[in-house]
């Protein structure tokens, strides 16, 4: 069965890297460009999301708020922020109070962030 | 009979003998017909060793050519004079010491045809008076010139300071910029990153064009950001004073100031006349404005506003920044322009970005002004004069 990998972030070249990266993978990937068209697909019920991909400076609804309600209605799903925004404090706060899988910042290695989502799925499939 | 005559002879030749100042009588030979006593004890001689001789045995060497040019001149246009106005003279004393010497001449005609009288004081004790005082004035003149010297040395290390001062401010703010920046370096790096990933391992030569035209676009992005952050960062003191205009300063510090916060955090009302331009360096003024909105976006709870506008009244020109902030505190707002007053904590900055800014805008003849707008929330306003109205110096303060 194939894992589904939700990538959110505002910039389309973004998504498409992140695409690029995840392309030999089994991972199948949904992008969305900001965070109603995200809760539009985690909302829809024709695949379940495995795995979100969130950036944090984006247009609207933001990274961190972003996070915060995908924390609440989908707590089951991990998180994976991926950001360019190269604030320490950021990612403490993230990694403590969001309880955030991973933290990755831009740029990241291919490898990294594969192995990263394939935790995040190992992790999710432990405690589903 | 005689004895009026005889006493005022006698009275005569005490007043000439012991005269406080030296007597000569000279013929036109230049040989000494009379002498009185000063003078020969002023020049050391025996007094009856004077009588009958030339002049000229009083005279130094280097004065004996010209003496004698002047009796040639003297003779054909007798009339009294002091010898030698304005010139140093000098007599020669028996032991051969010389001494500054004044001299008065008076022609007199005598039965005998013309003489010359002459009164001569030893001017030694004035010459070294005015000497020492001539040495004084240059030792106050000197020292004069030294403390000027050092008054300019101190104010330029202080215009040097200034500037090291505002250069350290704008590198202090670019760490504001920089997690914004971070962003927009850090996108098109990825982008570049997975674009060469897959470009490595890509056999399809259209595909691998396709990669090639993506890593161009990103690294054109990535320059572009440098070459603002650069450009903010340079040290702008060298410029010249030119005409600069709130409209292009204002665009410049948006740029910058929107670096550094999400889009929707804060809302920008701009209201930009076209307004004269005044004189100041363009990088200073641009610094100016983006510490001001940064601390406007600072002072605003989220989803805030700041509006700018500029205004012409009359010979000025202003740009204000208002925010609907908290405002600044009453008791406080005096002391916000002062070095080292801050209010953030010890951690977020030493409080040098308005005194900066006020130094900036004060160098270049203009001023600032904080106040507490009715609407809540703070208020600055720079104003600069019109170039080319009035006097646009450059205060040196």
């Amino acid at each position: 069965m194939k894992n589904h990998v939700l990538i959110l972030d505002d910039e389309a070249e973004v998504r498409d890297a992140i695409q690029l990266q995840l392309r030999d993978t089994r991972y199948e990937i949904l992008l969305a460009e900001n965070f109603e068209q995200a809760m539009t697909l985690l909302q829809g019920n024709a695949v379940t999301i495995d795995v979100i991909i969130c950036d944090v400076r984006m247009p609207g609804v933001d990274g961190v708020e972003a996070v915060a309600a995908f924390q609440r209605e989908y707590p089951t799903t991990p998180v994976i922020v991926l950001t360019g925004f190269p604030d320490v404090d950021l990612a403490v706060d993230f990694m403590k109070q969001q309880d955030v899988k991973d933290y990755l910042t831009k740029p990241v290695e291919k490898e990294k962030l594969i192995a990263a989502v394939d935790k995040a799925v190992q992790e999710r499939k432990v405690f589903a | 009979m005689n004895n009026s005559s005889e006493t005022a002879t006698d009275i005569y030749k005490l007043a000439l003998q012991s005269a406080p100042s030296g007597f000569l009588v000279v013929d036109v030979g230049g040989t000494i017909q009379y002498a009185n006593q000063t003078l020969a004890d002023m020049f050391g001689h025996a007094l009856e060793d004077l009588l009958g001789e030339s002049i000229e045995i009083l005279l130094p060497d280097p004065f004996v050519a010209s003496h004698r040019e002047h009796v040639r001149n003297y003779a054909k246009n007798p009339a009294p004079r002091a010898m030698g106005s304005g010139r140093d003279l000098e007599g020669i004393s028996k032991d051969r010491r010389r001494f500054p010497v004044e001299v008065g001449l008076r022609p007199v005609h005598t039965e005998n045809g013309p003489v010359v009288v002459a009164t001569i004081i030893d001017i030694s004790k004035r010459k070294a008076m005015e000497d020492r005082l001539r040495q004084h004035e240059e030792e106050l003149e000197r020292l004069v010139a030294e403390r000027t010297q050092e008054l300019e040395r101190a104010q330029q290390d202080k215009e040097r300071m200034l500037d090291q001062l505002i250069q350290a401010e704008k590198m202090a703010t670019i760490g504001t910029l920089v997690s914004g920046i971070g962003h927009e370096i850090n996108n098109p790096l990825y982008v570049l990153q997975a674009t060469a990933e897959a470009l490595c391992a890509e056999s399809d030569l259209n595909q691998c064009h396709a990669f090639g035209g993506s890593i161009l676009r990103q690294t054109a992005r990535i320059a572009e950001t440098v070459k603002n952050l650069s450009r903010y960062a340079q040290p702008g003191s060298k410029q010249e004073l030119e005409c600069v205009n709130f409209d292009d300063v204002i665009a410049d510090a948006l740029d910058l100031a929107r670096q550094s916060v999400r889009d929707d955090q804060v809302e920008f009302l701009v209201n930009i006349e076209p307004t004269p331009g005044f004189l100041a360096r363009f990088e200073e003024i641009v610094q100016v404005a983006f510490n001001l909105l940064r601390n406007a976006i600072q002072a605003i709870p989220d989803k805030g506003r700041i509006y700018i506008s500029s205004a012409r009244q009359g010979d000025w020109v202003s740009l204000q920044i208002r925010d609907n902030g908290k405002g600044i505190p009453e008791e406080i707002l005096s002391r916000i322009f002062d070095p080292f007053f801050t209010t953030k904590g010890p951690d977020e900055g030493e409080g040098l970005g308005l005194y900066i800014v006020h130094q900036i805008v004060t160098r270049c003849g203009g001023s600032i002004d904080a106040e507490n707008a009715d609407s809540g929330g703070a208020r600055f306003e720079i104003r600069f004069p019109v170039a080319g109205q009035g006097s646009n110096q450059e205060e040196s303060s």
